[in-house]
């Protein structure tokens, strides 16, 4: 039965390849985190113009769960009609590597990167470190006694601030909590030492003072962020960062003209004036690669992150 | 000088007749989501974004707030009338406005209800407008053992909610709490419980258990007592609450919206939390609370002054700080950053132009959703009045969509339905469900926060003790118990005596 | 079936699933997390549960007077019949899309609960449905599921 219902459903997407107008209706955009948070704001600031670039609007759908999993899985299995889109995440690089899903990126097409974000570690203002040097020389004396936020266990800054760990061989003692917003809030109530946030998510705390961004984990500066060095000029580099990174695609066998016409759609709303200052104002830096780049960059995401994730004790 | 600020905000509102209307629409719209099963006042306004790119800001994020205050309002209204609650936070609401609503006195209910809201929700919104920074900053104090404390005295509540039985009110608890152990754990990265099933990674959702526990436990249970139990009508004549009512119950009202105000804004309590704890804290306070759980007015007015009053505290930290106090406001942050403004302490130097619409425009739905709800009371109490074999069907299927709608999810409809038959033979067993919810909101706070405050001790467990506000809680958690449960026994005492009482007279 | 062998056989199931749980829960240990790991929250309601239900138990074989349970034999059919409904609406939907499903769903029911008037079903269904699909559909712009059968239509 079900094989018979697959059967129909792709005879039927060959006989509508035919036709040449596409989009004919509203296309959807699969996002797999809740509505509200960064991920889902930047797609909605994303499609605020489609219908001026594409013809059509791009109606966002929050579909949430497991880390992404459940969002990105819906991706995978859409109707290959060119008529879903999916937003891609981070999660992605990690899951068959954690253990949580047999899913990578192998199953989409990719369709292009939206940004990339560095790993940020901050200190409330008035703490007792001025700079990562200091900080880095009290964990060095006092080994697990400094107290370090992140976003949850496997998330990119915990990534980034463990292998900050490792490599330099000093022990934190690593809180996970649940999101951006509640590690920022722990950091503002004092209640961790350090937070591990991606540099956007403290954007507009820094610049009412409120914490001191002490480094990111970057190649080069970030440029809202002009007087807070790399880790490398602070003193401590690693090897690759692990950058948080966002992108497009589409489930596989979507026909190559829709695929085509799809790449350069999304391409003119990345480029529309409006959603790259919506993305200055917020500090988002993006970061544009065509479906080749993106899976080169992908690729070479799970070589970093392999050896990362070990050392945490999150490798399965 | 904040006064000053707030008329000006009002002269705005008021200059422009559309911002006005655009308060209107999106109570309205708020309420109509709010009553839907599954349809939650944060998809609401999720929803509503979109449309609102093209308002100016302030009517946008009027319109958003009408949505909020409306949403939360409107999910009482299905509690009360199919005992259904359309969001979470009317979960505790229909404890006591279904009893009353089977008597007939459905617009009663609901009238009361309207009018704790609005009480709840303006005390709410003038504790925004009038106290937000010094809120917030006692908000950040709130660190790892406090939340969890928080928690703990949340589930303290169990006892008000557990009907006639502790035990078994305690054991809905413990599995509901073990339910939300299924799934990712973001403090180890570990996936429990999931099977490997893409689904279960994500945990048991809070709308679909919202769907099985309450509406379509309720839908069997109707049909099968449908050719046996006669249907009710809603009474005739004079349908809204009396003043007198009302006036006994405006202690309660305040109370409870100030309180409300206060749960929602530490970050992460919602208005579900909200609800229950003023539910659970009026049932102790009462002078009959043998009433409560059998149609009392005081626990319709508690939750729905809390969970109102809730919403303008639940904007505090996101306006203040940026930290959403719940996923409603997370949505509105959202809103917020898309129309060019950044929430955070930069918000109140930068941008009094908004910051102070906002405050006086959460005063204005509050005033909209009084005035539209005691209209729509009579109609809405009719409701119940239509045949029950057209009324169950439809109500059948609002949930069925309303779970599938929250993500899409056909596995979400499956697992409301199961949720549902096992809700039925819980209520046949007379185990009470509420306790389950109650747990499902609470249990990922209190397990992350209670290994997160042992890995910032390193395994001492004074930290709990030696903080003041979490000892404070603690404290609080078991002076609730202990009192609580005085009253639980001195109840099932005078109840016990009733029925000796009914049965000796039976006998002669 | 009476209240007294319903405690004591929720009991008696509960106390073995809390069994269960501690056992199977007793894999979950991440690396690099302190001793209150994974499996803490998990185990420590097991055991919990596992009292309360040897109280719950213990509580049934006390009871001195059985309720009797009050179920109406032919609505607990009925229910089981609407539940099985429910089931194959969602199977339908995938097929003929969700207005078509709604619309037979809501019909079929009545039948079943007993709606004699036939004006009453196909009026009531056929609205319904269509102010749902409407409201869900073209408000909402919640992707509803458009039926295999009528692919084409794009």
């Amino acid at each position: 039965m079900k094989k018979l219902i697959l059967a129909m459903a792709a005879a039927l997407t060959f006989s509508s390849t035919a036709s040449a107008d596409f989009p004919e209706k509203d296309l959807t955009l699969i996002v797999p985190w809740s509505a509200g948070g960064g991920t889902d704001t930047i797609a909605r600031a994303l499609v605020k113009n489609a219908e001026q670039h594409i013809g059509v609007n791009v109606n966002v759908v929050n579909k949430t769960g497991g880390q992404g999993v459940v969002g990105m899985g819906a991706t995978k299995l859409a109707r290959p009609d060119g008529y879903t889109v999916g937003l891609i995440t981070f999660g992605l690089s990690t899951y068959k590597l954690m253990g949580l899903s047999d899913m990578t990126y192998r199953d989409f097409d990719l369709l292009q990167l939206l940004n990339q974000s560095s790993a940020a570690l901050s200190v409330v203002e008035g703490s007792k470190w001025g700079s990562l040097e200091d900080v880095m020389t009290y964990a060095k004396a006092n080994p697990g006694q400094v107290t370090l936020g992140h976003t949850g266990a496997g998330a990119a800054w915990h990534l980034s601030a463990a292998a900050l760990g490792v490599v330099h061989g000093v022990d934190f003692n690593f809180i996970p909590f649940d999101g951006g917003a509640p590690t920022r809030s722990a950091l503002l109530g004092g209640h961790v030492d350090l937070a591990a946030t991606g540099i956007d998510e403290v954007k507009q705390l820094s610049e009412a003072g409120q914490v001191n961004v002490l480094a990111a984990n970057a190649l080069t500066r970030h440029p809202a962020f002009p007087n807070v060095p790399t880790l490398e000029e602070a003193g401590y580099k690693v090897d690759a960062p692990v950058l948080d990174w966002r992108g497009l695609a589409l489930p596989k066998n979507v026909p190559a003209d829709r695929v085509a016409f799809l790449e350069q759609g999304f391409k003119k709303m990345f480029d529309d004036p409006e959603f790259r200052q919506y993305c200055e104002d917020v500090g988002l830096i993006l970061v544009y690669e065509d479906s080749d780049g993106f899976e080169d960059f992908l690729a070479n995401m799970e070589k970093v992150l392999e050896p990362t994730l070990d050392a945490v004790g999150l490798l399965k | 000088m904040s006064f000053m600020y707030l008329l000006d905000a009002f002269q705005t509102i008021f200059s422009d007749v559309s911002s006005l209307l655009f308060i209107v629409a999106g109570v309205t719209a708020g309420i109509v989501v709010g009553c839907m099963p599954g349809l939650t006042a944060t998809m609401g306004c999720a929803l509503l974004i979109p449309f609102t790119f093209s308002l100016p800001p302030i009517q946008g994020l009027l319109m958003l707030m009408g949505i909020f205050t409306g949403g939360i309002y409107g999910g009482s209204i299905s509690a009360i009338l199919i005992r259904t609650p359309g969001t979470p936070a009317a979960a505790a609401t229909l404890l006591d406005g279904y009893p009353l609503s089977m008597r007939g006195e459905a617009g009663k209910a609901i009238g009361v209800g309207t009018v704790a809201s609005f009480v709840g929700g303006t005390i709410g919104a003038l504790i925004m407008a009038f106290m937000a920074p010094q809120i917030a900053q006692f908000g950040l104090k709130f660190g790892p053992p406090e939340f969890f404390a928080l928690a703990i005295f949340g589930l303290s509540m169990i006892i008000s909610i557990s009907g006639e039985s502790l035990l078994k009110g305690a054991i809905a608890a413990l599995v509901g709490l073990l339910l939300t152990t299924i799934g990712f754990d973001p403090l180890s990265g570990v996936p429990r419980f999931a099977f490997g099933n893409d689904n279960l990674l994500g945990g048991i959702t809070f709308i679909p258990a919202l769907i099985g526990l309450f509406g379509f436990a309720q839908v069997f249970r109707n049909i099968e007592k449908m050719e046996i139990v006669p249907q009710v009508r809603s009474k005739v004549g004079k349908i809204l609450p009396s003043w007198a009512e009302i006036r006994g119950l405006i202690p309660t009202m305040a109370k409870s919206g100030g309180l409300g105000a206060f749960t929602g804004s530490v970050p992460g309590l919602g208005c579900d939390v909200a609800a229950f704890v003023a539910y659970g804290e009026a049932k102790r306070t009462a002078k009959e609370p043998e009433k409560f759980g059998k149609g009392a007015l005081e626990g319709i007015a508690a939750p729905e002054a809390a969970n109102n009053g809730a919403t303008g505290g639940a904007m505090i930290p996101m306006l203040t700080l940026g930290v959403p106090g719940d996923a409603v406001t997370a949505v509105l942050l959202g809103a917020l950053t898309i129309h060019g403004f950044q929430p955070g302490p930069l918000l109140f130097r930068d941008h009094l132009e908004i910051v102070y619409p906002i405050f006086a425009g959460m005063i204005l739905c509050q005033v909209a959703l009084l005035g539209i709800g005691l209209s729509g009371a009579r109609l809405f109490s009719k409701l119940i009045n239509i045949d029950a074999r057209v009324l169950t069907p439809v109500i059948f299927l609002l949930c069925i969509v309303g779970s599938y709608s929250m993500r899409f999810s056909f596995f979400d409809v499956g697992l409301a339905l199961l949720i549902g038959v096992v809700a039925y033979f819980m209520g046949q067993a007379k185990f009470p469900v509420s306790p389950i919810l109650l747990a499902l909101i609470l249990g990922p706070m209190a397990e992350q926060n209670m290994r997160r405050s042992m890995m910032l001790s390193q395994d001492d467990p004074s930290i709990f003790v030696t903080r003041p506000i979490s000892a404070a809680f603690l404290a609080l958690a078991v002076l609730m118990t202990v009192v609580s449960y005085r009253k639980f026994k001195k109840m099932r005492a005078i109840e016990a005596d009733l029925k000796a009482k009914a049965d000796s007279e039976g006998a002669v | 079936m009476d209240s007294k062998r319903i405690d004591i056989g929720v009991g008696l199931a509960l106390c073995v699933l809390s069994v269960v749980i501690y056992w199977y829960a007793d894999q979950y240990t991440g690396r690099g997390v302190n001793s209150y790991g994974p499996n803490f929250f998990p185990q420590a309601l097991s055991v919990l549960l596992f009292l309360a239900s040897m109280g719950l138990m213990y509580q049934g074989f006390r009871q001195q007077m059985a309720e009797a349970l009050d179920v109406d034999r032919r609505g607990l059919i009925n229910a089981g019949i609407t539940l099985v409904l429910a089931v194959s609406y969602i199977g339908l939907m995938r097929l003929v899309g969700f207005y078509a499903a709604s619309v037979a769903f809501l019909y079929i029911t009545m039948v079943v609960l007993g709606q004699k008037n036939l004006k009453v079903r196909i009026a009531s269904s056929v609205i319904v449905g269509s102010i749902v699909y409407a409201i869900f559909f073209y408000l909402l712009k919640i992707p509803l599921p458009e039926g295999v059968l009528f692919e084409s239509v794009y």
